[in-house]
């Protein structure tokens, strides 16, 4: 991008690597490496009847500073089902020399089900932040993937006052390239509430769906439900092929958050034929 | 690999195609789409020629990583006889374009362009671009077909990026000066205001790459997907 400067620090090197796959009808983690500060908690099992795997990724430290790159890996083998969460939401601090960054590749395979809704992310004045996810898809998988980005520490009079957060999503169907979604936001640099833009709104949040039975009355149907929400604007719509991209502004991260999972469900119950889990958080 | 191409020089026979292809004459279609702007009109947001050049200079400030940027790739691309680049632009053109709407007006625009251009201009390049759309191997978006003409008829890389901005900046006031509505003098007001930011515009696309493509409007991609849902109408997108 344009009048970035990245000058790579050390910082902390977060690792996280996870194989998930069937066992006697349940998901299990195969496999894992991790590298701190990034480590999971024990999964556990909301669903008994899905054999789906809740987890939870923890981060001890409490928040990224410049120089902090996270790596997580994340592969579904055939049928395998999960959600991924995080536990708390991502601060981000303010950088001087270098940015933050985070690096998502998600691999989902044959008739897989991923679920991935981390908590919003809060970029505090002054901060750098980058934000890259990769998500491969195989026949038969289905994908939701959600993203909030609050525009700082609200309650403290920080509204859009980070440098630059920048948020780059690409999905695959059997290698073929079916989202791009790439965003830069310098609110020092360039008007973030333009008309257009965030308008009057200041928290922002995705979600994308991928499955082959997405379909117009899906969208139809999402569309009627999340612009009845007072308290966002909410846009749905087919993607080039395999998906759907719900985006939505509002004041709150609550009304956001509440939006996305109301999405989700609707989603669910169509594509996967059960409505939402109830999640300690929502 | 595209076949033989003339050289770039700013003939005043160039200027014409500039200005033939970036006239609202050329029949692209292009009067029925609004890319969601007919959403803004309908809310009452955009209701004079003020609130219009407010919302066209975060809409060309966009165009610099949006389909500016892709004019400019596929202009580049041409001129390497680089059919794989373009190809591939063209994937992810589409799966940047998240509105349903504004993608198929795209490729409704890129493909009528390209018809009536390969009558009209010299330029192999033209037929064989049309014969990958016809293989489906590739969409015919706008800003593809329009970066790939402007090369195939010689015009220089930033006079394409040029041609392209003011094409949609004029498409967007025509429109907006008949859904708001407006003066036809109000309508040269805005365009003429824009100028500086059409030039920057322009000028910062040339410098990007495949990976800066992108867009950040969350407002103007709300409402191009609601304008689906839209009860009345006058525009396609």
């Amino acid at each position: 991008m344009p009048g970035l400067k990245f000058s790579p620090l050390p910082g902390k090197r977060g690792e996280l690597r996870l194989r998930l796959g069937l066992k006697n009808g349940r998901t299990i983690i195969k496999e894992v490496y991790n590298q701190v500060p990034l480590k999971v908690a024990k999964p556990f099992y909301l669903e008994p009847g899905s054999g789906e795997i809740f987890i939870y990724q923890m981060n001890p430290a409490g928040g990224m500073v410049q120089g902090d790159n996270y790596y997580q890996t994340v592969e579904l083998e055939k049928g395998a089902q999960a959600f991924l969460t995080t536990q708390s939401a991502t601060k981000i601090y303010r950088s001087q020399d270098s940015s933050a960054g985070q690096f998502n590749v998600f691999k989902v395979g044959e008739e897989a089900l991923l679920e991935y809704f981390p908590d919003p992310v809060i970029p505090f004045a002054g901060s750098r932040f980058v934000n890259e996810t990769e998500i491969h898809l195989a026949a038969g998988a289905t994908a939701f993937v959600a993203e909030i980005v609050t525009p700082g520490r609200v309650r403290r009079g920080e509204t859009f006052k980070y440098e630059f957060y920048r948020s780059k999503t690409k999905a695959f169907w059997e290698g073929e390239i079916i989202l791009w979604d790439n965003w830069l936001l310098m609110p020092e640099q360039k008007d973030t509430r333009s008309l257009g833009g965030f308008e009057d709104y200041t928290h922002q949040g995705n979600l994308f769906i991928f499955s082959e039975k997405v379909e117009q009355n899906l969208v139809d149907q999402l569309h009627e439900k999340l612009t009845g929400l007072p308290q966002v604007l909410a846009g749905a719509s087919l993607t080039v092929k395999n998906g759907i991209a719900i985006r939505l502004l509002g004041y709150r991260a609550v009304d956001v958050e509440n939006a996305v999972m109301i999405g989700w469900d609707l989603a669910r119950q169509e594509l996967i034929g059960r409505s939402k889990p109830r999640i300690r958080k929502y | 690999m595209f076949s033989t191409l003339p050289r770039v020089t700013l003939t005043d026979q160039a200027v014409l195609v500039m200005l033939q292809i970036s006239d609202s004459l050329f029949p692209t279609g292009g009067f029925t789409q609004s890319y969601g702007l007919e959403t803004y009109v309908q809310e009452g947001l955009i209701n004079s020629k003020e609130t219009l050049r407010q919302f066209l200079v975060g809409y060309l400030e966009e165009l610099i990583t949006s389909d500016g940027l892709a004019v400019s790739l596929a202009y580049r691309a041409t001129e390497n006889h680089d059919l794989a680049a373009i190809i591939e632009l063209e994937h992810v053109v589409a799966a940047q374009k998240l509105a349903l709407e504004s993608r198929e007006a795209s490729v409704k625009t890129g493909r009528r362009m390209l018809k009536a251009a390969i009558p009209l201009f010299q330029g192999a390049v033209l037929t064989q671009f049309q014969s990958l759309i016809n293989e489906g191997k590739v969409y015919g978006h706008h800003a593809v077909v329009f970066g790939l003409i402007a090369r195939a008829c010689g015009l220089g890389g930033k006079q394409a990026g040029l041609a392209f901005v003011y094409n949609t900046t004029a498409g967007m006031v025509n429109n907006a000066v008949r859904l708001i509505p407006l003066g036809q003098q109000d309508g040269q007001w805005v365009l003429t205001s824009l100028h500086a930011t059409m030039v920057q515009s322009a000028e910062k696309s040339q410098e990007l790459t495949l990976e800066d493509l992108g867009a950040f409007l969350p407002g103007l991609e709300i409402r191009s997907m609601q304008h689906e849902h839209l009860y009345s109408r006058l525009f396609m997108s």
